[in-house]
């Protein structure tokens, strides 16, 4: 496998990266906030997808379906914080977390309910088109999924350096009782969060959708390996969840092409396997000093 | 000020450090799990039969019954020396278990096989004197609606089925649809003798209906899950997963028979009550599920379009240990032709990949690629007797990628294919490509192939799991002119002029108006439960098992919907044939279905 090979693969993982940093990201935020691994974040991606299909089915333009679908993703990690997590918050970590499997399943079903289990085609938010590389084509929609993920990763690098709201939500994250003592409504903020998380999660279905079958099974499960990112790069830290996501793309895109491995069934999975083992035997300690000493960026 | 605390409000320490470590391990265990089943996805230990695709018919090992011997043909049997299966039906296994209790039982004593033939000698001499020239299903108004299984099991006896109400079922519920009109076209034409081996024949597209005279009554001969009034049937569906986008819609034609029957009053005056349950497609699943239909005591396991659960149930040997009858199958996987318990009606994929490898070959292909799917077990199996034929045949397999469903991109593999073909903007270097793909699959390989001649093939073949207006709509161009194989006559003209296919197409159109009828899944399990219910009628009233599986040991099953369907005692590939259609799509939309003028082409091996 040559330097162009290699090469060549890094190209065409580049979709892979940008659809699983911008779920990781969305994963991240909601974690420093609630400190609840939201295993329900594949459905506040998807739902937004539906929504802004059925938006533009009824004729609505893009301009005006686009927000309202991302608003709706919003509005869906606000409802699920309050409604499946906050309560659990007596009983543990644990079982807010189980509380975000109830919304995975529930939402699952309602959306095949809705929409049935047939493959839709999400709304296209980039023109049709493609670009070649090496016998292979990356579409445009593909590449906006990149580019996409480096904006929002910016302006959210932005905002959490340079802002009071972002330092507001660092703090608050931090160290809840210190920002509740300087006048910050810990909670407020814990909520602004999960409608970030969920608006992220919403433009990462949005724009997946566009490029893979909208399916009420098949797209939540995309998340999986986002939370894989997320343990790589690291649970409280959003560059972190980029570099992870990067990891787990190339290796999901990478692996196809080493010689052998096309034909070994289950390669990617095993490879992701084996980097989440030597993962945890390595950093898993190293994950608490992370949140500690890292802030939400 | 508020303070109400948040989460951590001693800190972030307060999240233990055991509760990170245990999450790492949760995700990296499921990723590990995850490859641990790809990687070694035969969790029985058993490895599936490849000698049976063996295109030169020169070793017919033995199957999942490890007989380890082909058995010779059966005097006056239809299928060629290259027969793949080696059991000899015996049916040694049938419960005749006694109905009893609660006024609804018969008391009759099991039997033996001559009292079957008997009984079945006088059954279809009956049904041929009072039915001959007749349809099948008689019409009605009215009558009794379709139970939702969901509440209509019946308890009544210890033979019924145990509904504890933890499946959820995914069925579809259809009230009686009043203007049922019957139109079947055929005649029971019932031939047999005593021992019931003769060829017997039938024919119809509503299924059966109620023999003139035929009443259940206490002194019945039948099986569990038989009742006065009922007979309990079940079935793993596909509602979710990989599956779900040619899957998901079986569970409305088979309830379009039953609703019909149901309506015209059941069988011999017995209800058929189905229950489904969805599996996903997953194959550990769906293998407990059947378990536990068979320890509930299901009759029967119609259709079953869930092949991966059933798949693993015939290789553990769950269905021919139970000896319960699996009517209908949609021919995915070679298993199902090798338990003497299954009768699929469909094509088996092994049969399509074969057909398409010649047809192809015959018009001049002598370079040919795959790609084909390598999670689910009819990926393997198809490809691998595809490669075989076309190396048989004396062609060159250049390209061969198989995809894991359920990806977003497939960037890599598309570079792999399109290299190994030799594909550039000016031509394919790979005279013929076959699909072996689900749907959702099918439609991200084309966006990684957005290019022109880019994951195709100068022609480019579609198993039977493309064949869906669905997909062929989502498809669009990038599919103009694929050739999709499928061992139906779907409604296409000028098929859909027969009175079989129209009727189809009512059926399940009542039951959901907007269904994708031309899905030929859902046109298989329609006829699957149509030859099931038929193999019940002919054994009403003394619904046993065993009856059963003498019925369709020698039935040549006529339908508009297909060729005559034979099963014998050592052969199951009652359907060998598949014809083909071809995509037409310009100008950006999906214009229709041609058909291609084939005919049924046969499989060379079979």
């Amino acid at each position: 496998m040559g330097l162009i090979d290699v090469l060549v693969g890094l190209v065409l993982s580049l979709p892979l990266v940008g659809a699983y940093a911008i779920l990781a990201i969305g994963i991240v935020m909601i974690y420093r906030a609630s400190k609840v691994l939201n295993l329900a974040h594949g459905v506040m991606a998807t739902f937004p997808a539906y929504a802004l299909y059925t938006l533009d089915g009824m004729g609505m333009p893009l301009f005006a379906a686009l927000p309202l679908a991302i608003f709706l993703g919003g509005a869906l990690g606000w409802v699920v914080q309050r409604v499946f997590v906050r309560p659990m918050r007596k009983l543990g970590e644990t079982a807010q977390t189980v509380g975000t499997v109830i919304v995975l399943g529930l939402g699952i079903a309602i959306m095949a309910t809705i929409w049935g289990a047939r493959p839709l085609t999400g709304v296209a938010l980039f023109p049709e088109g493609y670009i070649t590389v090496a016998r292979s084509t990356i579409r445009y929609g593909e590449l906006g999924l990149f580019a996409t993920m480096l904006v929002l990763f910016g302006a959210l690098s932005a905002l959490f350096r340079f802002t009071d709201l972002g330092l507001l939500m660092r703090g608050s994250a931090q160290n809840p009782r210190a920002a509740s003592l300087m006048g910050v409504n810990p909670e407020l903020m814990t909520s602004l969060t999960w409608i970030m998380g969920g608006a992220l999660a919403g433009v990462a279905g949005i724009m997946l959708a566009a490029v893979a079958p909208l399916h009420p099974y098949i797209l939540p499960l995309q998340a999986l390996p986002a939370f894989l990112a997320v343990l790589l790069g690291g649970l409280g830290s959003i560059v972190g969840a980029v570099g992870g996501a990067a990891v787990v793309g190339v290796a999901l895109g990478m692996v196809p092409l080493i010689p052998g491995l096309l034909h070994l069934q289950g390669a990617p999975q095993l490879m992701l396997a084996v980097l989440a083992m030597v993962v945890m035997a390595t950093r898993g300690e190293r994950v608490v000093a992370t949140d500690v000493r890292g802030g939400i960026v | 000020m508020q303070t109400n605390g948040s989460p951590s409000t001693q800190g972030p320490q307060s999240v233990s450090a055991g509760y990170k470590t245990a999450v790492i391990f949760v995700v990296g265990a499921l990723f590990g799990a995850v490859a641990a089943v790809e990687v070694f996805p035969d969790r029985g230990g058993q490895q599936p039969n490849f000698a049976l695709m063996d295109v030169s018919g020169a070793t017919n090992q033995g199957g999942g019954q490890g007989n380890g011997q082909a058995a010779a043909p059966a005097p006056g049997s239809d299928f060629d020396q290259g027969d793949d299966s080696d059991f000899t039906g015996d049916s040694d296994q049938d419960e005749m278990i006694v109905v009893e209790g609660g006024g609804d039982g018969s008391t009759a004593p099991s039997g033996d096989g001559s009292q079957q033939g008997s009984q079945q000698g006088s059954q279809q001499g009956s049904q041929q004197g009072s039915q001959s020239g007749s349809d099948t299903t008689s019409t009605s108004e009215g009558g009794q609606t379709s139970t939702d299984p969901g509440s209509g099991d019946t308890a009544s006896g210890p033979s019924a089925p145990d509904s504890s109400g933890d499946d959820s079922s995914s069925s579809d519920d259809s009230s009686g649809d009043d203007t049922s009109q019957g139109t079947n076209s055929g005649s029971v034409d019932v031939t047999g003798d005593g021992s019931g081996s003769g060829g017997g024949s039938a024919s119809g597209s509503g299924g059966g209906g109620a023999p003139s005279g035929c009443k259940p009554s206490a002194n019945d001969n039948v099986s569990t899950g038989v009742t006065a009034d009922t007979i309990n049937v079940a079935s793993t569906v596909v509602s979710d997963g990989a599956g779900a986008s040619l899957l998901s819609s079986s569970p409305v034609g088979m309830r379009a028979v039953l609703n019909k029957v149901n309506r015209d009053g059941g069988v011999c005056g017995r209800r058929i009550e189905l229950k489904t349950v969805n599996d996903s497609w997953d194959a550990a699943k769906g293998q407990q599920t059947i378990k536990r239909f068979i320890e509930d005591g299901y009759f029967a396991l119609p259709v079953v379009p869930s092949s991966e659960g059933l798949g693993q149930a015939i290789l553990a040997g769950d269905i021919k240990n139970a000896g319960i009858p699996v009517v209908g199958t949609d021919g995915m996987r070679i298993d199902q032709y090798n338990d003497p318990w299954v009768w699929p009606v469909a094509t088996a994929t092994v049969s399509t990949m074969r057909i398409i490898a010649k047809h192809a070959y015959d018009n001049g292909a002598r370079t040919f690629g795959i790609v084909w799917d390598n999670r689910f077990r009819f990926g393997l199996e198809g490809a691998d007797a595809f490669k075989k034929q076309v190396q048989a045949m004396g062609g060159t397999v250049k390209a061969d990628v198989p995809i894991e469903p359920d990806r977003t991109s497939y960037g890599s593999e598309a570079t792999s294919f399109n290299n190994a073909c030799d594909n550039t903007s000016s031509g394919s270097g790979c005279d013929a490509v076959v699909l072996l793909l689900v749907p959702s699959t099918a439609e991200t390989w084309k966006g990684s192939n957005s290019g022109a001649n880019a994951g195709r093939g100068k022609a480019t073949y579609g198993h039977q799991t493309l064949f869906t207006d669905d997909f062929a709509t989502m498809c669009r161009d990038w599919c103009n002119g694929m050739m999709v194989f499928t061992g139906y006559n779907p409604p296409i003209p000028p098929l859909d002029k027969k009175a079989g296919v129209a009727q189809y197409v009512q059926d399940v159109r009542s039951e959901r108006s907007g269904i994708d009828f031309r899905n030929q899944f859902l046109q298989g399990a329609y006829l699957g439960m149509q030859v099931f219910v038929e193999s019940v009628a002919r054994c009403s009233p003394n619904v046993n098992r065993a009856c059963v599986q003498q019925a369709l040991n020698s039935m040549d099953y006529q339908s508009d919907l297909a060729s005559t369907l034979s099963w014998r005692a050592n052969s199951r590939h009652a359907n060998k044939t598949a014809q083909g259609f071809r995509v037409e799509a310009t100008g950006g939309s999906f214009n229709g279905w041609q058909y291609m003028q084939t005919g049924f082409l046969k499989d060379p091996a079979l």
